[in-house]
């Protein structure tokens, strides 16, 4: 693992420690959010897994009528047949923070236009009657669908990013940290054992110098005191 | 008050009508993504619906918006998925949990 290109002092040790704490702080943090949103996301995605089966389902049995009301149909009364809509929804969209992703939110509702299909009986088929209100049926969970899609999309986008940050941090900064931090205080130890010897040394030498010294005045006083005797 | 849109041939897409959706049939892929475009531009579409045949061709234009926040591009649930073989709709929801996960979990039996 290379280290950050730092200099070895106690100021750059000191910052980098508290680096060092502030990546863990956040890695478990980040750590703790990508497993709810993991949670979340399955959740969400199992929910728009059934549904869109059992849509599939229904709705190819709405094709089906369709067809057999179309064959049975000239197209110009079915074309003004379905020209009225049955019913309007009204959708409404609002923000939902889920984890702090922004996800929209669909509130659908239906307001029945006539109490019915809007086409008069006489020229149409009984199979047209019932695609219609089967698919007037769906329409709700066809919303919930659309809803469920764009949240699973969104939430997969963000836990793809926090994924990665998870790793930048686990796999490259904090090592990066640790290393960093335990090279510049084996360097500053290693000053510190170099400033102790020196210091050892140089006492020693004026150990010496004084035992020197000493020695001379101690020759010196013999001297005297064998030349006044 | 958001609006509904769908993109899709006639005989599918036409009985939508009757649920207040914007229908916009196309005979083609060519209009169906000239369709898209317009509405997914359009802020009054909330939900813009499509159907599998085209969305299978136009993925790349869907996936430019599976990003933001809107409009909601959904592959209308007009196939049928089969034993071995998914729908469109279906083959995104598994993309989708590849992605964030990393692994199919749903759809492995």
């Amino acid at each position: 693992m290379p280290t950050i290109n730092v200099n070895p002092t106690r100021m750059e040790l000191k910052k980098l420690k508290g680096r060092l704490t502030t990546a863990r702080r956040g890695h478990k943090l980040l750590k703790d959010k990508r497993d709810e949103l993991m949670k979340q996301f399955l959740n969400i995605v199992r929910e728009e897994k059934d549904l869109r089966a059992s849509l599939e389902e229904r709705l190819a049995k709405v094709k089906g009528s369709f067809e057999v009301a179309a064959a049975t149909m000239s197209r110009r009364v079915l074309t003004e047949a379905l020209m009225l809509p049955k019913s309007e929804g009204t959708l409404t969209v609002t923000d939902l923070n889920a984890m702090s992703v922004t996800v929209p939110r669909f509130y659908y509702e239906e307001v029945p236009r006539t109490g019915g299909v809007s086409y008069g009986f006489l020229y149409t088929s009984g199979e047209l009657d019932r695609a219609v209100e089967e698919l007037s049926d769906m329409s709700a969970e066809l919303v919930r669908l659309a809803e469920l899609e764009k949240t699973a999309e969104l939430m997969a986008a963000e836990i793809e990013r926090t994924r990665r940050r998870v790793n930048a941090l686990e796999n490259i900064m904090i090592p990066g940290y640790e290393e960093t931090i335990k090279s510049i205080s084996m360097k500053l130890d290693e000053n510190e054992r170099g400033n102790t010897t020196r210091l050892m040394k140089v006492k020693d030498m004026m150990l010496e110098a004084q035992r020197e010294a000493n020695r001379a005045r101690e020759a010196d006083r013999a001297g005297i005191t064998g030349a006044s005797v | 008050m958001k609006k509904i849109g769908i993109i899709g041939d006639r005989a599918t897409v036409s009985g939508f009508i009757a649920l207040g959706y914007t229908v916009f049939e196309a005979e083609n892929t060519a209009d169906a993504k000239e369709a898209l475009l317009r509405l997914a531009e359009d802020e009054e579409y909330a939900i813009i619906f499509i159907v599998d045949r085209y969305a299978r061709e136009l993925e790349e234009e869907i996936n430019k918006y599976s990003g933001r926040k809107a409009p909601a591009i959904t592959v209308l649930p007009d196939a049928l998925s089969r034993e071995g073989e998914l729908s469109f709709g279906m083959m995104r929801i598994k993309r989708n949990v590849e992605r964030a996960v990393g692994a199919d979990i749903l759809f492995r039996d």
